[in-house]
């Protein structure tokens, strides 16, 4: 049974191999299969401004050829058993995640230790990597939503601080990356000590000890100290954030007949006192059935949009609390104007013990759906680990949704949703004068 | 897919159950046959907004109820519609199973359709509409559509035409709603934590009463054979070239559908249906010759799995300012090696073994398999649910090469091109 009370420390096996791997395996006999993920401190807040994108591209390098395999070889050893293994890069973190049949673990273990420890990043295969990487950014930069959120995290934070950069990079930024740069950042940033492994499915711990001390535990990596620089690098960047005041964009786009927005403010870090009062006021205003209070405004009451739903993100640093809605270019006023009125109104008016009730429900009662695949079991696993909640953090989720009052929603609201100093970017049509 | 157990009540509402307890969840799928394809001219995207005015009113539900209440029980909701079905779910702890079968009978009996409501929800589906147009895969999708039917309403797309959807009145859609929401005209799925026998006396309590109507009479559209090759391009501002080239294939009872599956393996891996998922197998002879190469940005193919005779695409996603000719030819070149040879039984083996792998790791989980099992039932049969990966193993060689010769010709072809034209920025 995966229903949120059964994964705790005593269901989940917790290990350190000798070169500091954390291993977390869980085992799920319900199903023939099995999920891996993984994470460590080579992330894209490493990375300088110059060099927007290496992180992701280094890490959608490793499966690209290694001392042994090439890029096919690869490819065919996870494809001969319909396994998937992916490797990736977020601002905090890189990552991996991969899924196969529970028999097939070996596979999925072996080759991502290769990629991890023994990728050379061949030339060609880098200016492919690049290719598609800028068909990518070329694809963000005709899309009016996801323009419209790259340009909020540039204004929010600067560009000057990796938080506000996109992940993948920009076209003028990756044009200028070479192999020798991807073969230096993973020299200097892979290292075993950060990485967290979960696996989850039809397996025993024992076993997968074994497997992940043959193929791990005797990785020594060149990168030292990543996880230290890493938390240092996100000491220096979460106190950069402006604090939003006031700034607005409007990126006018060929061809499009709708307008998208991004709207919004620094929100919390994921340790934070207020990220609990934060995440239960932002399903409230803008999640809960479909868009909370802003998709009652905005698309059951005024049919002004199709989305319009608010975002409280939160990490290690201070993340963005976002209100974002597509609409007519002519409604774009009507829209902004009525998204502000509902971060108003939570922190003006409290919300009602139906909402607050529903809220709680929600985000207690949705743990048995959350953990209802091993991809999501595994993935629980890793933040507990990442944010050090403690394996009984399930376990005691239950009361910290509980104890959450009226009040520290509202003071939540208001010491950071100001409706008069908030960062504002809008792209699609010329909008009307 | 074992264990399921089939019945139907007597107003002629068809049930699946499947039991199974490794989660206390239970996802409850309601389908009614009716989608783009029952649109006569005038009516396109009917389907698709009465979804919509299901979540609005009944005379119990005001708008947003449904959402809030799915979500309070700590559950996950959605509707959608394609061009053969309209599907409603809700996936919730297995103890507020009464919640899904409260909002499903309600809403097959009772949407109240008010003018109001029809009013906000035509601007709602026009920004929704609006916001696909951003896409140039949209644009392309739906200019291919129809210019490969050009009878047959699988031409007119989900969403309907802006003409359609400014003109259609509240009493045509509801009409729409009236017509074809019945329980003989409907499938009941429901996969998870529950006793079967328990489970069918809450279905019979919560749909019994619902009266059987006369079945809506089928629009019957043969789209006419096509004879030559078609050709359509958009031009339009945008970031890239794409080229998609369709091939009319048959419905999904029929019975090379196998061999077309296996050949659709070939080139970019095995599908398990829109909802199983798909993800790129990198060995697969398309990814190979455009991505591995360097060629190209993407590549996919899509496979229709309707009741009506459909496509099979072939999708090339260029680098920005991509060379066209060599896609084509690199295009033409791969269908050319499938007819002209048959496959290794090494390589069918392998997409064999890889559809079941993704079989097996697609179903995981109740919402999953409730979707399978309707989504083949609206096709064909739920039955195709137990023999799906068996009958890919019987395809031999022979017949991928044989699908290849009858299907991929030339005058089975429409091919369609995305040409970035103008600037990006205004």
């Amino acid at each position: 049974m995966t229903d949120g009370r059964s994964l705790g420390p005593d269901t989940v096996a917790r290990a350190t191999l000798a070169n500091g791997i954390v291993l977390l395996v869980y085992p799920n006999p319900s199903s023939p299969s099995v999920a891996v993920a993984a994470q460590h401190a080579a992330g894209a807040i490493l990375e300088s401004e110059a060099d927007c994108g290496l992180a992701g591209l280094t890490a959608d390098g490793l499966n690209r050829g290694t001392a042994t395999r090439s890029f096919m070889d690869f490819s065919a050893e996870l494809d001969d058993v319909g396994a998937a293994l992916n490797f990736g890069a977020g601002i905090e973190s890189g990552s991996f995640s991969g899924r196969a049949l529970a028999e097939d673990l070996d596979v999925l273990l072996r080759l991502a230790a290769d990629g991890l420890r023994n990728a050379t990043f061949p030339d060609d295969e880098v200016q492919r990597l690049r290719d598609q990487a800028l068909t990518g950014i070329a694809h963000v930069e005709n899309n009016p939503g996801a323009l419209a959120d790259r340009r909020f995290r540039e204004l929010l934070f600067g560009r000057d601080n990796p938080y506000g950069r996109p992940d993948e990079g920009y076209a003028e930024t990756m044009r200028a990356l070479a192999p020798d740069d991807v073969r230096d950042f993973h020299a200097a940033s892979y290292d075993p000590k950060s990485l967290v492994l979960a696996v989850v499915g039809a397996v025993t711990p024992d076993a997968v000890r074994d497997l992940a001390a043959r193929y791990f535990e005797d990785w020594r990596g060149s990168g030292s100290g990543t996880a230290q620089r890493q938390r240092e690098a996100i000491r220096e960047f979460d106190t950069a954030a402006t604090t939003g005041g006031g700034v607005r964009e409007d990126l006018s786009m060929a061809g499009k007949t709708q307008t998208e927005f991004t709207l919004g403010w620094p929100g919390v870090r994921r340790l934070d006192a207020a990220y609990f009062p934060v995440m239960i006021g932002n399903y409230i205003l803008g999640q809960l059935g479909l868009g909370g209070r802003i998709g009652a405004n905005v698309r059951d009451a005024q049919g002004l949009a199709y989305h319009a739903t608010s975002h409280a993100e939160a990490a290690h640093a201070r993340m963005p609390w976002t209100i974002r809605a597509g609409v007519n270019p002519v409604n774009v006023a009507k829209a902004v104007t009525s998204g502000l009125a509902e971060a108003r109104r939570l922190m003006d008016e409290p919300p009602t013990d139906e909402e607050l009730r529903l809220t709680k429900q929600a985000m207690i009662g949705s743990l048995p759906l959350r953990l209802e695949r091993n991809g999501g079991i595994a993935g629980m696993l890793l933040t507990i680990e990442n944010f050090g909640l403690g394996l009984d953090y399930l376990e005691r989720y239950p009361g910290i949704v509980e104890a959450v009052t009226v009040d520290d929603v509202q003071q939540a609201a208001a010491r950071l949703l100001d409706p008069e100093a908030y960062t504002l970017v809008t792209a699609g049509p010329e909008l009307p004068a | 897919m074992d264990d399921v157990a089939e019945h139907t009540l007597s107003n002629g509402l068809q049930v699946l159950l499947r039991e199974s307890h490794a989660v206390p969840l239970v996802s409850f799928v309601m389908w009614y046959r009716v989608g783009a394809r029952n649109e006569p001219p005038g009516m396109s995207g009917a389907s698709h907004w009465v979804e919509h005015m299901l979540f609005k009113r009944t005379e119990t539900l005001n708008p947003g109820d449904i959402g809030r209440l799915v979500n309070g029980v700590g559950g996950t909701w959605n509707g959608f519609t394609t061009e053969d079905t309209t599907a409603y779910f809700e996936t919730v702890p297995s103890q507020h199973l009464d919640l899904p079968l409260r909002i499903e009978s309600d809403r097959m009996a009772n949407a109240v359709f008010d003018p109001d409501d029809v009013a906000s929800e035509r601007t709602v589906i026009i920004s929704e509409r609006e916001g696909h147009e951003a896409e140039p895969m949209f644009l392309l999708s739906e200019a291919l559509e129809a210019a490969v039917f050009t009878a047959h309403p699988y031409g007119h797309g989900v969403i309907g035409s802006k003409a359609d959807l400014n003109r259609m009145t509240r009493d045509e859609l509801y009409e729409h709603y009236q017509a074809y929401y019945a329980p003989n005209n409907a499938l009941a799925v429901m996969a998870g934590d529950f006793a079967e026998a328990e489970a069918l006396d809450r279905l019979e309590k919560a749909f019994g009463h619902i009266p059987a109507r006369t079945p809506p009479p089928s629009l019957d559209v043969r789209e006419p054979e096509q004879t030559s090759p078609r050709e359509v391009d958009v031009r339009h501002p945008g970031p890239f070239p794409i080229l998609t080239v369709g091939h009319r294939i048959p419905e999904f009872a029929h019975p090379d559908l196998p061999a077309l599956l296996v050949l659709d393996a070939l080139l970019t891996g095995p599908k398990s249906g829109p909802f199983g998922g798909g993800g790129i197998v990198r060995t697969s002879r398309l990814y190979r010759r455009f991505v591995a190469s360097g060629l190209a940005a993407a590549v996919g193919t899509d496979i229709g799995f309707n009741i009506d005779p459909t496509l099979h695409r072939i999708t090339v996603v260029l680098k920005p300012n991509g060379d066209r000719e060599p896609i084509a030819e690199a295009v033409a070149a791969e269908i050319q090696a499938l007819q002209d040879a048959p496959p290794d039984a090494s390589e069918l083996a392998r997409a064999v073994r890889q559809a079941r792998a993704k079989q097996a790791i697609g179903l995981e989980g109740v919402t999953a398999q409730a979707m399978w099992l309707g989504f083949l039932d609206i096709a064909h049969t739920w039955r195709a649910a137990q023999t799906f990966t068996d009958r890919l193993t019987e395809v031999t060689p022979q017949d991928v090469q044989r699908a290849a010769q009858t299907y991929l010709r030339p005058e089975r072809r429409t091919t369609g091109w995305f040409i970035p034209e103008g600037p990006a920025r205004a």
